[in-house]
């Protein structure tokens, strides 16, 4: 297929670009991380927004025609066999136990401990097998103190951390809900009588409901080109499309059977932008920030693509010069349905996030799941709220004070776990493998020299009573 | 003939979608507010005493705050950095105890020392190297869980019921997975790749020294009777 390019693809870096449509003149020299920054920060935290920023060469990829060909020759190769254990409920239930990580921990250690280090050891050549004897004992007396000591003092601390993310969160100081959620609304926490409201009702600075959760965001079946997709996933996607009659068109010549052209939801009509430093990622153009759009589609007018406040058919777009954007857009564009694949990709707008730790890269910023009608079956109409790397950089404390707390006591008693163990291995050493201790030689000789007493004691005492 | 029906059986086998037929049948969840319920257990007794008592506390002590913000700051491998501290407490009182041990003949000390200081060393070195090498690996399996989890809730593949769950609990969920991968990875280099690889090296060792110990014994009473007999 003839692919048409509409774009000069070369022209558009941000140092390049005269798209200046909707920026005022004032803020021609701004970069639009500070546009973004004037534009937000009056109505929102300080620093909330400081790390949104846009740069890097932005380049559309007129790619779905080669990623169809793609999917074509690979089909069938996306099954694992270990996707079976994975989704099974065993591996939910071991996921579950997490939150008491030094139980599992000793759980995996018992049957390391236990059965398969002292099978290994045994089996293994040695001089003196008594050593290899000692040290299965250790071994299994190890793990049998790890899995009890764990129970008994571990995981009391741990379920009341447990107890505590879930239910009292609410209770704490105001300074440390700040601090540990940096987006919460802190006038909605309360109420009028100052009493605290449960976590439930709490909002976040962006109107939208509270949410901790920044692991779990706003995600995606990965985009598939429309070629590739099948008739009941272009049905539900509203497209009535018979594919054998369609057959060697390109998309954009496409009909639905009653002879319409092809009508998405901006929100399922995916294009893959790819960003200098980035790489290539999705962006529905339904969800992507007006902004990151002018900076990719030079020629676009980014008045055209919404009316009263709501983005409209990506088809009925138009370029500065009046003209519509992208005829061949359908033919390039990918959707999204669980129905093609699992493979997930987190829905993005454009915005940016710089890391304030370790390698300090800067990535796109993902959303929270918490919008009012958010359905994950779905590509929501509206993105929930953005995580900030002030909130991952929160996340993230929050993280490692609850392993802290998880950890502490069994930190704090180690060394008398550890010395139980050690008085454990000759009672295992005795049990197990029949092995008693060695008596020292000074003993010996003290035994056998009180046996030579006695019978000469006795010896005497027949003696006497023979007299 | 069903063309529409024929082009879903296609494309569920070319696309591992078994299950589309389904799919299309709406689903309402319900989801359960966001409260745990506590029916009266002893275990959720010992969970509430514990997180009133000792948790709720904890989080309230600035200090933790402080505390938690420079552990973050300098790594996110918490649960490794947990694993290994745990496991040098244990190996410097495994050490301790057993070269203080009267009880073990003086031999067996030695190899037993030797054993404790490098199933501390090798396999702190081992698992931080392996665990680096496999996160790449891990976070591809995080992602493929994650997918699999929203594709089964999204094609109606689980009731109701465990989809609120699971659409409650997921992203707790995902940040255990990659905390499991590690633990498992560091406990199974702890306590069983090391320490059998450790332990034939270390009765070596332990031989070695031993029997140097006791030719300086030999040698020793082989000189005693002759600078007897130089002073006589």
């Amino acid at each position: 297929m003839k692919i048409h390019t509409t774009q000069n693809l070369n022209s558009l870096g941000r140092m390049q670009s005269t798209n200046t449509a909707n920026i005022p003149n004032e803020e021609i020299r701004l970069n639009y991380s500070e546009q973004m920054r004037k534009l937000k920060s009056s109505s929102l935290n300080d620093t909330y927004e400081s790390h949104v920023s846009f740069k890097g060469k932005k380049e559309f990829l007129k790619a779905a025609q080669a990623a169809a060909e793609k999917i074509k020759n690979t089909a069938g190769k996306e099954k694992k066999n270990y996707d079976k254990f994975l989704t099974s409920g065993v591996f939910d239930k071991m996921l579950d136990l997490m939150s008491h990580e030094v139980f599992v921990q000793a759980a995996i250690s018992a049957v390391i401990c236990c059965l398969l280090r002292p099978v290994t050891i045994m089996a293994l050549p040695a001089k003196d097998k008594d050593n290899n004897k000692y040290a299965s004992a250790h071994s299994i007396s190890s793990g049998f103190v790890g899995v009890i000591s764990s129970l008994l003092i571990s995981v009391p601390f741990s379920k009341g951390v447990k107890y505590a993310q879930k239910n009292l969160l609410h209770k704490l100081k105001e300074e440390h809900i700040k601090k540990m959620f940096p987006q919460v609304d802190i006038k909605s926490i309360a109420n009028a009588d100052g009493t605290r409201k449960p976590i439930g009702e709490w909002l976040d600075k962006f109107g939208n409901k509270f949410a901790a959760d920044t692991k779990d965001v706003m995600m995606a079946a990965k985009p598939r080109p429309i070629q590739v997709v099948s008739e009941s996933t272009l049905k539900e996607l509203g497209a009535d499309v018979d594919l054998k009659a369609m057959a060697g068109k390109p998309v954009s010549e496409w009909v639905t059977r009653d002879g319409k052209k092809l009508n998405f939801r901006p929100q399922d009509m995916f294009v893959q932008i790819k960003e200098e430093g980035m790489g290539t990622n999705y962006f529905s153009l339904g969800l992507a920030d007006k902004n990151f759009l002018a900076e990719t589609f030079e020629k676009l007018d980014i008045n055209t693509i919404e009316k009263e406040g709501k983005r409209i058919n990506p088809l009925e777009w138009k370029n500065k010069d009046g003209s519509q954007f992208m005829p061949d857009l359908l033919d390039n564009v990918f959707v999204s349905s669980w129905k093609e694949t699992f493979e997930a990709t987190p829905l993005y707008s454009g915005l940016k996030r710089t890391e304030t730790r370790g390698k300090k890269e800067t990535k796109y910023c993902a959303y929270q799941k918490n919008t009012k009608d958010y359905d994950a079956k779905k590509v929501p109409d509206k993105l929930g709220t953005k995580i900030s790397q002030e909130m991952l950089d929160a996340d993230d404390t929050n993280t490692v004070l609850y392993k802290l707390l998880g950890w502490l006591p069994d930190i704090v008693t180690r060394p008398v776990v550890a010395a139980s163990t050690i008085a454990l291995i000759p009672f295992v050493l005795k049990r197990v493998f029949h092995l008693e201790k060695k008596k020292k030689p000074e003993q010996v000789i003290a035994e056998q020299n009180n046996q030579v007493n006695t019978a000469k004691d006795k010896d005497e005492a027949v003696r006497k009573a023979a007299a | 003939m069903n063309i529409n029906s024929l082009n879903n059986i296609q494309y569920q086998n070319r696309y591992y979608n078994k299950t589309s037929v389904r799919a299309a049948e709406p689903q309402t969840i319900q989801t359960k507010p966001n409260e745990v319920s506590f029916k009266g257990g002893f275990g959720d007794k010992v969970g509430k005493l514990f997180g009133e008592k000792y948790a709720q506390k904890m989080i309230d002590k600035p200090w933790m705050h402080k505390l938690s913000a420079k552990l973050a700051s300098v790594s996110k491998l918490m649960t490794q950095h947990m694993a290994t501290l745990g496991s040098f407490l244990t190996s410097a009182v495994y050490f301790y105890r057993t070269v203080t041990n009267k009880d073990l003949e003086p031999e067996k000390r030695n190899t037993l020392g030797i054993n404790q200081i490098g199933c501390f060393i090798v396999p702190t070195g081992c698992a931080y190297g392996v665990d680096h090498g496999l996160r790449t690996f891990n976070k591809n399996m995080e992602y493929r869980y994650s997918g699999l989890k929203r594709q089964q809730m999204a094609l109606g593949k689980l009731s109701p019921e465990k989809c609120a769950a699971l659409e409650k609990s997921l992203g707790t969920k995902l940040k255990c997975f990659g905390a499991l991968m590690g633990l498992a990875t560091f406990t199974t280099i702890y306590r069983y790749a090391t320490p059998v690889l450790i332990t034939p090296i270390a009765n070596k060792i332990g031989d070695w020294w031993n029997n140097r110990n006791a030719e300086k014994q030999v040698k020793t009473a082989e000189l005693k009777p002759e600078q007897t007999r130089a002073a006589a």
